[in-house]
């Protein structure tokens, strides 16, 4: 899996390196992404809720002297936690962040991004703990939110005026207790437009 | 160690900023709480004024303390736009169930000291929130707010080895604001809800069990710890040149967990109060004529039906007030007039009701262009006893950019005025029965009586440079000070023991030293060093005194980069304080109810409540011609152990988002 996502980064790499035309993506250009990401490393949290592959939707406007974007991420656990209860349960990660593109040539652009947002997580069942005479229970909820933040590199690169793809490798920590750990490859497309001039308005 | 580098960092910080602005230029000063980036609830507003002392059990309600009667004394009293709201349960008194819609709020006004302020006895000072004058034509504003503390169990929930109980959780809280304004008249409206969940497991258990005992076992399973405001607010207004006048209607009410404090632990319950006022003034040369009315009502019920134990409190009180305020080029006098009729109706109390009259005299003597004489004087009475507050403060300018302020306050309280639990069980109220506390018979009811020597040092180096020097002795000569000193239990920590009230004496000294520095539009920060120190007393009277930290220091700085971008950064370091009442409780290991089969996760009580830092960073940006506001807060960077009541939560790592718009 992660030999998988290396090649992807890499091919994405090397191929903007021998591209030599002009990137379209002026400065007051917005993007859309939509990508699938998957997990590449394992650790306990991963190890006991298995991620699927998931979907990530994305904006992106210029904004002081690089990327504003804001978006969400839907990825499903399924899990087997030491308990009968079924612990699986739909992540939604939604977050702001801010992204600074750098021009390696003129088609190819890194960016490093960091995004803070709410990683919702909503279970299909809540737990309940008694003691042995039923007297006293522990009853769990069965919605959490908790803080999260993903540092990533975003490698993108143009296919047409307005149509770029891109591969990212990102870190996602939620602060739970136990931290909750994820890192994801993600390939998808991008699509290119002009800032509608309201954003813009409201930027400024 | 750590928390000596980190107020160094803070000392540094600051001088750096200051070395840095000296080379620049003078600018205006700070107006407005408008820009400010951090906050997010009323509660934030009086942590804007590192003077007051504050404690509290579920980070939602927080005790004050101006540095006069300690937290269970009377509160200071809270205005919004000059108008009192009385939200004050037993000295339980929560903020956040004011209708304040917070991104109006320009100032927020802090008095300390006893006195009548805008023809309301202050006697334990007060916060007066002025909010934005309304705009012409109509206006609509919202706000949302959410706030996360880092800590939660997530999926961990399901693992028997693994799971922890949930933390607080902050929000969703909700506003939303209308206005109208055509030439002289004004309306305007607001609702707002706040929503708090005080699940940290230092309160689970006790929350858990304290409702279950009080009646509600058939719902155990399904309770949900949660604490529910909801207020709203009706205003309209009439201004000419030379008169004005406003109605006002407003109505709060909360579900929440009552601490009582003769209990020594919260009782489930529904909080509500209500008020009409009216308030007009009128300018006829020299004298400006004010009057009000106020017709109040507050209620302490049952916060479900199945409860048995109930406070059955509802208590109305009505307020007439007048004043007359002369002003000449060198003199200014205003005598006033308050009168209240308090209804009071709860199991026990049998008088129909009490009258409260209140003359005051307030004047000011300009003695040439350096010197004055300031006088506050007012006397109380409660169809028994009298009381009497007097402050005389005379400000000298020394030099142009110094000036001193000797200050004398001698004040008494009535205990009516005080309207305490202990007060109200001394007369009837039975619920202290009810609850199965046991009374130290008789519970004294008598005048509080104090004395303050202040000297005042005010040094301004430039338009936007001064320094404050206060040193302040205040002599207690009858203090009321309630006492419970609770016994341990293991399902629910603490049983009342027996409830004392008794007159306690001692002196206190406060030191004050404030280095306040602006260098506007681009930043303002303030360093504040607060001393308070017990010199002599009766043993409980130190007691009582402990709780109260004794050395702060706290340091803001607020910086506006460009014209819709604010951060903040505020920091105060507290030192340790001592909860004597709650000895019972020292080392004994607090847990969810035993039996359940999860992982062992408990934690230790402790009388002393540790010194801690806390760090706060705050990001605020307005976009589209500020019609759209966001904030990001960040809370207790540094994760320390932010816990200011022995049965308190601790604050965890914590991170606020608020989003507002402006139309």
């Amino acid at each position: 899996m992660f030999r998988r996502s290396f090649w992807i980064v890499f091919f994405l790499s090397v191929a903007s390196g021998v591209a030599a035309q002009s990137l379209a993506s002026a400065p007051d250009r917005a993007f859309f992404d939509v990508n699938s990401s998957f997990s590449v490393a394992d650790n306990f949290f991963t190890e006991t809720w298995n991620p699927s592959p998931g979907i990530h939707l994305n904006l992106r406007f210029p904004f002081f002297a690089g990327q504003v974007e804001s978006g969400a991420r839907y990825i499903r656990f399924k899990g087997d936690a030491p308990t009968p209860t079924d612990s699986d349960f739909h992540s939604i990660f939604v977050h702001l962040g801010w992204s600074y593109p750098i021009d390696i040539t003129a088609r190819y652009q890194i960016a490093p991004v960091l995004l803070f947002g709410n990683n919702i997580m909503l279970f299909d069942e809540s737990e309940v703990f008694t003691n042995q005479s039923g007297t006293e229970m522990f009853v769990t909820d069965k919605n959490e939110n908790e803080f999260a933040y993903e540092l990533a590199l975003r490698n993108q690169f143009q296919i047409s005026s307005d149509w770029f793809i891109h591969a990212t490798i990102s870190y996602n920590r939620t602060l739970t207790f136990f931290p909750l750990s994820v890192t994801l490859v993600s390939a998808g497309v991008s699509y290119s437009f002009d800032t509608p001039r309201w954003l813009k308005k409201a930027f400024k | 160690m750590n928390n000596l580098l980190r107020c160094l960092i803070m000392l540094s910080a600051f001088f750096f900023g200051l070395s840095a602005s000296l080379c620049g230029q003078a600018k205006n000063q700070p107006d407005s709480l408008s820009k400010v980036a951090g906050l997010l609830r009323p509660n934030d507003f009086f942590k804007e004024n590192p003077r007051w002392n504050n404690a509290s059990t579920d980070q939602f309600t927080h005790l004050l303390d101006g540095g006069l009667y300690g937290y269970y004394g009377p509160q200071p009293k809270i205005l919004v736009d000059g108008i009192p709201i009385d939200a004050d349960f037993f000295g339980w008194q929560n903020l956040n169930t004011l209708p304040l819609f917070v991104d109006n709020v320009r100032q927020a006004t802090s008095r300390f000291t006893p006195q009548v302020y805008k023809n309301t006895l202050a006697s334990a000072g007060l916060i007066d929130f002025k909010t934005a004058v309304v705009d012409t034509g109509f206006s609509i504003s919202s706000t949302l707010y959410v706030g996360n503390e880092t800590g939660d169990p997530g999926p961990f929930v399901f693992d028997s080895l693994r799971t922890t109980p949930n933390i607080d959780r902050w929000g969703p809280d909700g506003s939303i604001f209308l206005s109208y304004k055509k030439g002289n008249w004004y309306s305007k409206g607001l609702f707002s809800f706040r929503i708090h969940q005080p699940t940290d497991l230092i309160l689970n258990q006790r929350i858990q069990i304290t409702a279950s005992d009080l009646g509600i076992n058939d719902e155990f399973v399904n309770y949900k710890e949660q604490i529910t405001t909801k207020s709203g607010l009706l205003e309209t207004a009439y201004k000419a040149n030379n008169w004005n006048i406003k109605a006002r209607g407003i109505y709060g009410e909360a579900t929440d967990y009552l601490f009582l404090q003769p209990f020594g632990r919260e009782i489930p319950a529904k909080t509500t109060y209500s008020q009409f006022a009216l308030k007009g003034q009128y300018q006829a040369g020299n004298w400006i004529l004010n009057g009000e009315f106020i017709a109040h009502n507050k209620s302490i019920g049952r916060r479900f039906p199945l409860h048995t134990f109930i406070f059955d409190w509802d208590q109305t009180t009505y307020t007439f007030s007048s004043s007359a305020l002369f002003k000449a080029q060198n003199f200014s006098v205003e005598p006033g007039l308050i009168y209240e009729r308090l209804k009071t109706r709860a199991p026990g109390i049998n008088q129909p009701f009490n009258d409260l009259v209140t003359l005051f005299l307030d004047s000011r003597i300009s003695l040439g262009r350096r010197a004055a004489i300031d006088l506050h004087t007012n006397l109380d009475y409660d169809e028994d006893q009298f009381a009497e507050t007097i402050q005389l403060d005379v400000p000298v300018s020394l030099t142009e950019h110094w000036e001193v302020t000797p200050s004398f306050l001698y004040t008494e309280l009535l205990p009516l005025r005080q309207n305490s639990f202990a007060f109200w069980v001394g007369r009837g109220y039975t619920f202290a029965d009810a609850l199965g506390i046991s009374i130290d018979e008789p519970l004294e009811s008598f005048r509080n009586e104090s004395l303050r020597f202040k000297i005042a040092n005010k040094v301004t180096v430039s338009e936007n440079f001064a320094l404050l020097f206060e040193q302040q002795l205040t002599r207690h000569n009858a203090l009321n000070v309630p006492w419970q000193i609770v016994r341990e239990n293991e399902f629910v920590d603490t049983l009342p023991g027996t409830f004392t009230a008794t007159s306690e004496e001692g002196e206190r000294l406060s030191l004050v030293a404030q280095i306040d520095h602006s260098l506007l539009p681009l930043f303002h920060q303030q360093l504040t060093f607060q001393l308070q120190h017990t010199l002599t007393g009766t043993d409980r009277y130190k007691e009582y005194s402990n709780q109260i930290p004794g050395t702060k220091i706290s340091y803001q700085f607020d910086v506006f980069p460009v014209p819709n971008l604010s951060l903040s950064l505020k920091t105060i370091y507290r030192t340790s304080t001592e909860w004597a009442e709650f000895e019972a409780l020292d080392g004994v290991e607090y847990t969810l109810p035993s039996g359940i089969p999860i992982r062992d996760f408990s934690g230790t009580f402790d009388t002393d409540t540790p010194a801690f830092v806390n760090l706060n960073i705050s990001v605020r940006k307005w976009f589209w011609n500020r019609h759209v506001s966001t904030q990001f807060s960040l809370k207790n960077v540094f994760n320390e152990e932010v816990r200011t009541h022995t049965l308190g939560a601790e604050l965890s790592t914590k991170f606020d988002i608020k989003i507002g718009l402006n139309f």
